[in-house]
């Protein structure tokens, strides 16, 4: 029995070893940690680290998120309204203020200018049991596809999928059959084919869950994302 | 405790000691986090020493340091769907980013050292709040989902 005890010891040290090497690297604590940021480590012992100054920005649909601020040293700070801001000087606590909103554009006009467009999913429906698109979305694929084409190098992702009518079988290779089909549009309006991913989910992601072998028109479709 | 116990036991510890060896020892994999998707003026990528050119398509890859120009500005798309974009006279570091694709769990830390940033965050973010952390040089920023501006103002450091 006890040559069973030599390699347990061994495996032992070497996980020691390993943890010890893990925990001599520099990491970043968020939680915790009462002084996460390292200090002076861009500049010399006695000057402060430079100040920061953030602002929360609405999104385009206009719903506010939440950014919470922490300091060294000092309390957090929740920002949770529009152009809500913080600044730190100097490390210590950050203050919070409301930020004009012309300046934003004056003071971030060129960083948010360079943004990349936001990453967008389209829907393209088809024909029962088909891998033909549906009249309304055949108006639309050109808009859908001139959108995509004009994106910086686009990744896309394209995912087919099917009603509850009929076996997993038919309809894995019948969503298959549909995503294949868009790519192929796609590569036809110009789009590299090495950007584009291709699956099917078969009947498994109804976008309206319905009982087997129900044919509903909604989940007869092909999901485009890209970014 | 008999022998055929304390045989086990021991198997079953083996076994999980050589599994978690294993996956320290596996070498750390810089996989790509993210894409440039605008680059405007100079910019260019910092990775293991070289700078390497960042033009629009170039992958943006864990511990890469991104650095624009006095004329320089970048856009980076990661693979969370999160957007990140740096004005003149920045310097981005890109420190952690797991991201499961399925589940949507993982992490995302980046240092941005000077300049500015602005941030979209994506679905790292909306999977677990605070998942996606910004670090500047006096602060830490937790991202509960949401879009905003980050500057470090060398001029406010007295």
């Amino acid at each position: 029995m006890t040559r069973f005890h030599l390699p347990v010891f061994l495996a032992v040290a070497m996980l020691i070893g390993a943890c010890a090497q893990s925990t001599s690297r520099e990491q970043l604590s968020w939680e915790g940690s009462p002084q996460p940021i390292e200090p002076g480590a861009l500049h010399p012992a006695a000057a402060p680290p430079p100040g920061s100054l953030i602002v929360l920005l609405p999104k385009p649909n206009g719903s506010i998120g939440g950014v919470v601020v922490r300091s060294e040293g000092g309390r957090d700070v929740l920002l949770n309204t529009a152009y809500a801001a913080a600044r730190t000087e100097g490390g210590g606590q950050a203050k919070a203020f409301t930020y004009d909103r012309a300046a934003v554009k004056e003071d971030f006009g060129a960083t948010l200018a360079a943004l990349p467009g936001r990453p967008a999913t389209f829907l393209l429906y088809f024909l029962e049991g088909k891998d033909q698109l549906t009249h309304d979305s055949e108006g639309e694929v050109a808009r859908i596809f001139a959108e995509i084409a004009n994106r910086p190098d686009p990744e896309i992702s394209v995912i087919g999928h099917t009603d509850a009518v009929g076996t997993m079988n038919y309809n894995d290779h019948l969503s298959v059959q549909r995503a294949e089909r868009v790519r192929d549009d796609l590569i036809q309006r110009g789009i590299p084919a090495d950007r584009i991913e291709v699956s099917g989910r078969g009947k498994r992601e109804p976008l309206v869950p319905t009982a087997e072998g129900v044919s509903e028109p909604k989940n007869r479709r092909v999901e485009i994302s890209v970014r | 405790m008999n022998k055929a116990l304390l045989f086990q036991r021991d198997i079953l510890l083996l076994g999980a000691l050589a599994l978690v060896s294993a996956l320290i020892a596996m070498p750390v994999h810089a996989a790509e986090a993210g894409r440039v998707k605008v680059s405007k003026g100079t910019v260019y990528i910092e990775r293991g020493g070289k700078q390497l050119p960042a033009p629009v398509g170039a992958a943006v890859e864990v511990r890469d340091t991104v650095v624009t120009g006095v004329d320089g500005s970048v856009g980076i798309t990661f693979h969370d769907n999160s957007l990140l974009s740096a004005g003149p006279n920045s310097e981005l570091v890109v420190e952690k980013f797991v991201f499961d694709s399925t589940t949507h769990a993982g992490e995302f830390d980046t240092h941005l050292k000077k300049g500015t940033l602005a941030v979209v965050s994506g679905k790292i973010v909306k999977q677990s709040p605070e998942a996606m952390r910004v670090r500047t040089p006096a602060a830490i920023m937790g991202v509960r989902g949401t879009e905003f501006v980050i500057k470090v103002d060398e001029s406010a450091a007295k």
